[in-house]
C-alpha cells in the first residue's frame, strides 16, 4: 500500500469510527451542495423552457416595438412589456414596411384586454387584432377549425380564433367551442377555430383571442397597433433589414419612439437576467456551504484535541509534521466531499421527480462545481486545524492525557 | 548491516521549561555524554531528576534549550522537522512506560506504523518483518487484536516490536517495566538484553528500579538535572 493510500485509508477509518458525527458534520455541506445544484438545475431548466417557448413563436423574426427597449440593466424585455413610452403604429407603417424587398411577412398586432362572454360565462382575455400571416410566422397549430384568411381581414369578418385556455374556460372543452358565438363589448363573433396549447410565454396566446385586425378596430377607435412582427426571406440579411426598417420608420418617428430588435437579442437579454438571478440564488446557497465549512472546522479542532496523544505517538514513531498535516487535511476533505456527494445524490433524486413537471436538469458543470467546491471547502476549513495538529510538539502531545 | 558506528554525543546540554512569565525550571544542566554503539546503558535517578527529559533529547523527541546533540558525529541542532523526523524514524526506536500504542489500530497495524511513514525504500518487506516480530515475541495469534484487549506484558511486547520494525540502531526505553508485574517485567528485560547482545542494538533504559539498572553494563546517575556518576 502506497503512502497516499495509507493516508486515505487512515482518514477513512477515522471518519467511519464516528459515523454519526461524520454525518452530522457533513450535513451543512450536504444541504449547501444540494441547494446550489438544485438552483443551477432550475436555472438550466428555465433556460430550456424559455428557449423552447421562443422557438415556438417562430424564427427569423424581427420585432418592431414601441419606445426604448431596456436591453441592459433592468426593466425586463419582451414584446408587449418592458418598454418605455413610444409611439403606436398604424396601417401606413405596415404598408411602408411591406415595401422592403427582403421582408416576407409584416404582421401587426393590436392588443386590448376585454371581458368575453358566452352563454352566461364571462372571462377576461386579450383580443389580438392581426393578419392571416400570424398563423404562418407564429407556427400556429389548430386544435379545432381553421385560422382566418385574407378575405376575412378584408371583409372585416366578425370571427374569432381562441387560444386553448380561454376556450376551455368558456366552453369546458375546445370541441364544444367551435362554431359558437362569443360576445365582446356587445359585438358578436363566431368561433371558427381553436389553437393547440402553446405555452403561456410572450404572446400569452393560450389565453388570447385572435381576430382580423380590421375587425379589432371596433374595439380600438384610434386604429393603432401595439407592435409589428416581421419575418425575413433570408436571416443572413437581418442587420441590413433592421437598418432599412429603422430608416423607414424614422420618416415618421423619432429615435426614442420605437425599437427594432431581433429574437436572439430578446432571448439574450432574458438569459442574462436569468443568469444574474441564478447567480444571486447560488450565492445565497453558498452561504450554507460556508456555514457547513465552519462546522467541519469546528469538529476538526475537536478531533485534533481528542487525538493529541495519538498525534504524539505517530510523531514519535517517525511521522513528520507534514504527515500529520496531510492526515487531518485529507480527513477534512473527505468529510466535506462525503457531504458534497450525498448532497449531489439528493439533488439528483429531487430533479428526477421535478422533471415530470419542469425541464430541470443537472449538467456536468454542476457536478464538477459541486465536488470541486466541496473539496475546496474541506481544504480551506481543514487547513487551520490540520496546521494546529502538525505544529504540536511531539513531547507535549505524547504527554497529553 | 550499517557500517557506520552508532554514537550519540551530547555536548553542554541544558533544558529549561518556562513555568510562568518570570520563572523557569531547569530540567537538565550542562550534560556531557557519549554513548557508543552496542552499549546497554541505564539512566537512573529519582523522580524529577531529569532522566526522561534526557531520554527525549537523546531520541530527538525534544530539543535542548542549549547545547548540541550529535548522531554519528552529525550535529542535529540545525536540522529541520522533516530531517529530525527522518533520523528519528531510521535510527531510534522508543518503548514507553505507558506503551503508547494506538488503540484504534490492530497489533499488526501498530507494529507496521513506523514503516508506513518511512520515505526511504526499505531493503526488506515491512509486512514480512512484522510477521517475524510477531512470531519472535509470541504475538502471532494476537495480530488482529486491538491493544486494549491485550495484557500489559503483551502491549509492551507489541511496543518493542514496533520499535524494531525500522531496524533501529538505538532503542530507548522509558521505564519499560514500570507498568508491569515482576514476571512480565523480567520478560521485557530479557528481550532488551537479547536485542543488545544478539542484534547489537544500542539500548538505553531510563529507570528508577535497581533490578532494571543491574541488567545494564553502564549506569548514568542523574540528580537535579546533572550527571552524578557515569
Amino acid at each position: 500500500m502506497g503512502y497516499l493510500n495509507f493516508i486515505l485509508q487512515s482518514a477513512y477509518d477515522d471518519l467511519r469510527r464516528n459515523k454519526i458525527r461524520t454525518f452530522l458534520t457533513s450535513l451543512g455541506i450536504l444541504i449547501g451542495v444540494a441547494a446550489v445544484v438544485l438552483i443551477l438545475a432550475f436555472g438550466l431548466g428555465l433556460k430550456v423552457f424559455i428557449t423552447s417557448q421562443f422557438q415556438g413563436l417562430g424564427t427569423n423574426l424581427i420585432f418592431v416595438l414601441p419606445g426604448r427597449v431596456l436591453s441592459q440593466g433592468g426593466g425586463g424585455l419582451r414584446p408587449g412589456a418592458g418598454t418605455l413610452g413610444g409611439t403606436r403604429f398604424d396601417e401606413k407603417d405596415v404598408l411602408s414596411l411591406k415595401r422592403i424587398e427582403e421582408i416576407e411577412y409584416v404582421v401587426p398586432y393590436s392588443v386590448k384586454t376585454v371581458r368575453v362572454e358566452s352563454k352566461g360565462k364571462s372571462e377576461i382575455a386579450d383580443i389580438r387584432g392581426t393578419t392571416e400571416d400570424d398563423s404562418v410566422i407564429s407556427h400556429v397549430e389548430m386544435d379545432q377549425g381553421i385560422f382566418f384568411d385574407r378575405k376575412d381581414v378584408e371583409k372585416k369578418s366578425k370571427i374569432a380564433v381562441l387560444g386553448q385556455t380561454i376556450a376551455e374556460k368558456l366552453f369546458q372543452s375546445s370541441e364544444l367551442g367551435l362554431g359558437k358565438t362569443i360576445r365582446i363589448e356587445n359585438n358578436r363573433l363566431k368561433v371558427i377555430g381553436i389553437l393547440k396549447k402553446k405555452g403561456d410565454l410572450n404572446h400569452n396566446s393560450d389565453s388570447s383571442i385572435f381576430i382580423p385586425y380590421t375587425s379589432a378596430f371596433v374595439f380600438s377607435q384610434d386604429k393603432k397597433f401595439f407592435d409589428i412582427h416581421i419575418q425575413l426571406r433570408d436571416y443572413k440579411e437581418i442587420e441590413k433589414v433592421k437598418e432599412k426598417i429603422k430608416q423607414t420608420l424614422f420618416k415618421r418617428y423619432k429615435e426614442d419612439d420605437f425599437s427594432v430588435v431581433e429574437q436572439t437579442e430578446i432571448l439574450g437579454t432574458i438569459e442574462s437576467i436569468l443568469s444574474a438571478v441564478n447567480l444571486l440564488l447560488v450565492a445565497l446557497g453558498a452561504i450554507s456551504l460556508i456555514v457547513g465549512g465552519v462546522g467541519i472546522m469546528n469538529i476538526m479542532y475537536v478531533s485534533v484535541t481528542e487525538r493529541r496523544k495519538e498525534i504524539g505517538i505517530r510523531r514519535a514513531v517517525g511521522a513528520t509534521s507534514q504527515d500529520i498535516l496531510l492526515h487531518f487535511l485529507v480527513e477534512s476533505v473527505l468529510l466535506s466531499l462525503f457531504g458534497g456527494l450525498i448532497g449531489l445524490g439528493l439533488a439528483f433524486i429531487i430533479v428526477f421527480f421535478i422533471q415530470k413537471f419542469f425541464p430541470a436538469y443537472i449538467d456536468w458543470n454542476s457536478i464538477v462545481l459541486a465536488l470541486g467546491v466541496s473539496s475546496l471547502i474541506g481544504i480551506i476549513f481543514g487547513v487551520f486545524p490540520a496546521k494546529k495538529a502538525a505544529d504540536l510538539s511531539p513531547m507535549d502531545a505524547i504527554r497529553y492525557e | 548491516m550499517r557500517t557506520i558506528l552508532s554514537m550519540i554525543k551530547l555536548k553542554n546540554i541544558w533544558k529549561e521549561y518556562k513555568i510562568d512569565k518570570d520563572n523557569t525550571f531547569t530540567a537538565l544542566k550542562k550534560i556531557e555524554l557519549t554513548i557508543q554503539k552496542g552499549e546497554f546503558t541505564a539512566i537512573i535517578g529519582s523522580s524529577g531528576s531529569g532522566k526522561s527529559t534526557l531520554m527525549h533529547i537523546i531520541g530527538l523527541l525534544d530539543k535542548p534549550s542549549q547545547g548540541e546533540v550529535s548522531i554519528h558525529d552529525k550535529n542535529t541542532s540545525s536540522l529541520n522537522d522533516f530531517a529530525i523526523s527522518k533520523l528519528r524514524s531510521e535510527y531510534v526506536g522508543f518503548v514507553f512506560q505507558q506503551f503508547h500504542l494506538i488503540n484504534n489500530l490492530t497489533v499488526f497495524e501498530n507494529i507496521l506504523l513506523p514503516a508506513r511513514y518511512s520515505r526511504k525504500k526499505l531493503e526488506y518487506d515491512p509486512k514480512e518483518k512484522t510477521f517475524k516480530l510477531l512470531h519472535r515475541f509470541g504475538l502471532t495469534d494476537k495480530k488482529i487484536y486491538y491493544p486494549n484487549k491485550l495484557s500489559g506484558g503483551e502491549q509492551q511486547r507489541v511496543a518493542i516490536a514496533r520499535a524494531l520494525i525500522m531496524n533501529p540502531e538505538l532503542l530507548l526505553a522509558d521505564e519499560p517495566t514500570g507498568n508491569l508485574d515482576s514476571k512480565n517485567g523480567e520478560i521485557i528485560l530479557d528481550i532488551l538484553e537479547e536485542l543488545n547482545k544478539k542484534d547489537n542494538i544500542t539500548v538505553i533504559v531510563v529507570t528508577h528500579e535497581k533490578t532494571v539498572s543491574d541488567r545494564a553494563r553502564r549506569s548514568i546517575q542523574l540528580k537535579d538535572g546533572q550527571i552524578l556518576s557515569n
